[in-house]
């Protein structure tokens, strides 16, 4: 049985405001204990990451939550640096994105991506999933270093 | 030496075979008469006149066996022919030694005895001027049968038939105007009256044969040499025209340049003194792999021919495509003594290749985000669906309402991101043929339409230079100007202070140049190609389709122009486009503006498409 509840800290990397909103209101709905951090760029999301510049005090999080088309830098790029820092590439990343191309899900799992969910046009679909990495995090809060999500 | 064909049909060849064949057949009939003469003792026969030389019976067996031998080589008996003819020139070889060693070899009353003779230690014995004929003739004959038609052949036995005919001839003047009583000349006409005749015919008949075979012969060399100058200058005509076509060029066998034409240089940029004696290294582009010529030599030492295309470089760098073939010549032995190359330019239709690929992947891209920018405010309305169902359910009818405007907004973007869409497929369909247009006059009508946006951005908007006429149709260059003066409302913002945005014309070449200047946070260099791309935004929050930039982009591209962004002098970004220039009276044609579409990228080299 889970004794204690750590928060799970998310960092959301979303343009899209609207999107944003969708998975703040669906860690709510579902009762997650988390934090969450909202970035909408690659450039803010790496700076977050490495606690550079405004974001000097940033919490490391638990679940990068990613989306793909991103302004400046894309969601692929991001993927790359993240994987390849030592530092940065054991904390999963979950990929958000709209496109279900062929072309972006094998990007994704080459550079290294812990999940790929095409953002649900199916709502229980999404809350599974939120679910599950709330789940996935409550039992294995203690040791962050092996990463596999199962996939949403 | 050239054979002689179609004897049927040449009419001189016709005369030639009636001639040889009746003097074989006259002088084998009088030979055969005189020989009957003397042994039935007819003396008509044997001397025709009671003053004249008798023809001796071995004269008439030699006139016999020279007409016989005629008539076998004019059949084609050619064995018969040499058999016969040394006969004859035995005949007249022996009697001459008899002459010359005053022997007596027991050959002259061979056939009958000589009862008509005047020197009995002579008696039967043929002139020694006949004798000589008939080894003239003999050998003749023996030369028509044995030896191939060759030239020398032919030349002996027309020698011969001429010295033959001479010798008639003379014989037959003696008797013609009687002086045969003088020894020299009695010497000669000693032969008779009918053995010169005969002689006359053999030796006009080989005169007339060979001076007619050796005259086609000479014709046959003359039309062969004609046949070969054509040929010759036909083969320079088709080398002209390859040379005009193609670029060629021939090598050694280790590859060593020997000979380029005009073609090779034009392209390559390369003289013929720069390239002959060296390999193709020097025009080599570094395009292809090793390998690649590897393939290419072995395939052309084993002899075969070898087709592909080629990237070389020219001189000045750039590079060209071309279609090459690679035929390696051969001599008798079968050794490669050269290889020839004969290629043709396709670097346009390469460069139309790359740009269809450019434009297919493009078009794949633009598939791609708008799928995705189209995807993206249905991800909205479907997600705050469920939320708005969930929110019904437990009863939290603000939360509900708040879901309901989210689904509004998303559906009102999704109908402007559509309507976006549908503007940018329409720039290359041209809906109005170009004409005269003054941005400067357009701005300022559009600024009034702007006065909204300008006051609640409060910009300060300033418009320099005078009339500028370009040659576009006005609606494009409106949707340019406008697109431009609203991303400068919405992003040139200043950290500090008041916006300020000017927009400036000025001439440049053949086009004119537009620059919309803010005093925002500009763009830094590595996201100034980025800006023009579709579905492009650097500022996430912002309520931007990322279309507007692109839809600028795509029109100026549409004219021949080009669009970039610079630094403004002083901070921030100044968005440029370049249209062609255009007069109200004098406007260039749409096909001279395509020409300088090229020359003008490589001018706005700050500008790279994507």
């Amino acid at each position: 049985m889970i004794t204690e509840q750590k928060p799970v800290h998310f960092l959301l990397v979303e343009d899209n405001q609207d999107h944003a909103d969708l998975v703040r209101m669906s860690l709510e709905i579902n009762n997650v204990t988390n934090t969450l951090d909202h970035v909408r760029d690659g450039l803010a999301a790496m700076a977050y990451l490495r606690n550079s510049g405004e974001y000097g005090g940033s919490k490391r999080p638990d679940v990068i939550l990613l989306d793909i088309n991103l302004p400046k830098m894309n969601g692929h790029e991001i993927l790359e640096q993240i994987k390849a820092d030592e530092d940065l590439k054991v904390i999963p990343v979950v990929v958000l994105t709209t496109s279900a191309a062929d072309a972006d899900r094998l990007s994704a799992y080459r550079s290294h991506a812990n999940s790929f969910v095409t953002k649900p046009v199916d709502f229980q679909k999404f809350q599974n999933m939120i679910r599950d990495l709330n789940l996935y995090w409550t039992v294995w809060n203690q040791a962050p270093t092996h990463s596999h999500i199962p996939n949403g | 030496m050239a054979t002689i064909t179609s004897r049927e049909n040449d009419p001189r060849q016709a005369m030639v075979l009636t001639a040889t064949f009746c003097a074989g057949a006259f002088c084998t009939i009088l030979g055969l008469a005189v020989i009957l003469g003397w042994w039935f003792r007819f003396e008509p026969l044997i001397r025709i006149l009671p003053h004249l030389a008798p023809m001796q019976a071995n004269t008439a067996l030699g006139m016999l066996l020279s007409g016989a031998g005629m008539l076998a080589w004019r059949i084609g008996w050619r064995r018969s022919a040499v058999g016969i003819g040394s006969a004859a020139a035995l005949l007249g070889l022996l009697t001459l030694v008899e002459y010359l060693t005053g022997s007596q070899l027991g050959i002259d009353e061979l056939l009958a005895r000589d009862y008509l003779a005047v020197d009995p230690g002579r008696a039967g014995r043929m002139a020694p001027n006949t004798a000589l004929c008939f080894l003239l003739t003999g050998s003749a004959i023996m030369l028509t049968g044995g030896s191939g038609p060759s030239l020398p052949a032919h030349i002996s036995i027309l020698s011969i038939g001429v010295v033959v005919t001479l010798f008639g001839a003379v014989s037959l003047f003696g008797y013609a105007s009687g002086i045969d009583t003088s020894y020299w000349m009695g010497n000669l006409t000693r032969m008779a009256l009918h053995t010169s005749i005969g002689f006359l015919a053999l030796g006009g008949a080989f005169t007339l044969a060979k001076s007619v075979t050796i005259r086609e012969a000479v014709e046959q060399r003359d039309r062969d040499k004609a046949l070969l100058a054509k040929t010759m200058h036909e083969l320079e005509l088709q080398k002209f025209a390859l040379d005009e076509h193609a670029i060629v060029a021939i090598t050694d066998p280790s590859g060593v340049i020997t000979y380029v034409n005009k073609m090779f240089c034009k392209v390559s940029q390369y003289r013929a003194e720069e390239l002959i004696g060296k390999t193709h290294r020097v025009i080599n582009s570094g395009h292809h792999p090793r390998e690649f010529f590897v393939d290419l030599w072995r395939t052309i030492a084993a002899g075969e021919t070898w087709r592909g295309e080629v990237c070389n470089r020219a001189r000045d760098g750039s590079l060209y495509w071309v279609d090459t073939t690679i035929v390696p010549f051969r001599d008798e032995t079968g050794r490669i003594t050269q290889f020839v190359a004969i290629r043709a330019d396709v670097t346009q239709s390469k460069k139309i290749e790359q740009d269809l690929r450019r434009a297919n992947a493009e078009l794949e891209e633009y598939v791609r985000t708008a799928s995705h920018d189209l995807k993206a405010p249905l991800v909205t309305i479907e997600g705050f669906s469920g939320y708005l169902r969930h929110f019904i359910e437990v009863g939290y009818s603000d939360r509900a309402l708040e879901c309901v405007d989210r689904i509004q907004n998303a559906s009102r973007r999704l109908k402007t991101n559509i309507d976006e869409m549908l503007e940018l497929s329409r720039i290359g369909r041209t809906d109005q043929p170009p004409q005269a247009v003054d941005v400067h006059a357009m701005l300022q009508t559009l600024l009034s339409e702007f006065q909204p946006q300008i006051e609640k951005a409060d910009a300060d908007v300033v418009i320099e230079g005078g009339p500028a006429m370009v040659h576009c149709d006005p609606v494009r260059v409106e949707q340019i100007l406008s697109n431009l003066l609203s991303n400068a409302l919405k992003y040139g913002h200043p950290a500090s202070g008041s916006a300020r945005i000017t927009v400036c014309t000025r001439p440049e070449g053949r086009f004119v140049r537009l620059g919309v200047a803010d005093n925002g946070p500009g763009i830094e260099p590595e996201f100034r190609e980025r800006v023009f791309g579709l579905f492009q935004r650097l500022d996430a929050g912002a309520q931007s389709s990322g279309v507007g930039l692109n839809i600028v982009k795509r029109i100026v591209e549409h004219y021949g122009g080009a669009a970039w962004v610079e630094k403004t002098p002083g901070g921030g970004a100044t968005f440029c486009v370049t249209l062609p220039a255009g007069q109200a009276t004098d406007t260039p044609s749409s096909t001279a503006k395509r020409e300088t579409h090229d020359d003008h990228r490589a001018e706005a080299g700050s500008f790279s498409a994507g």
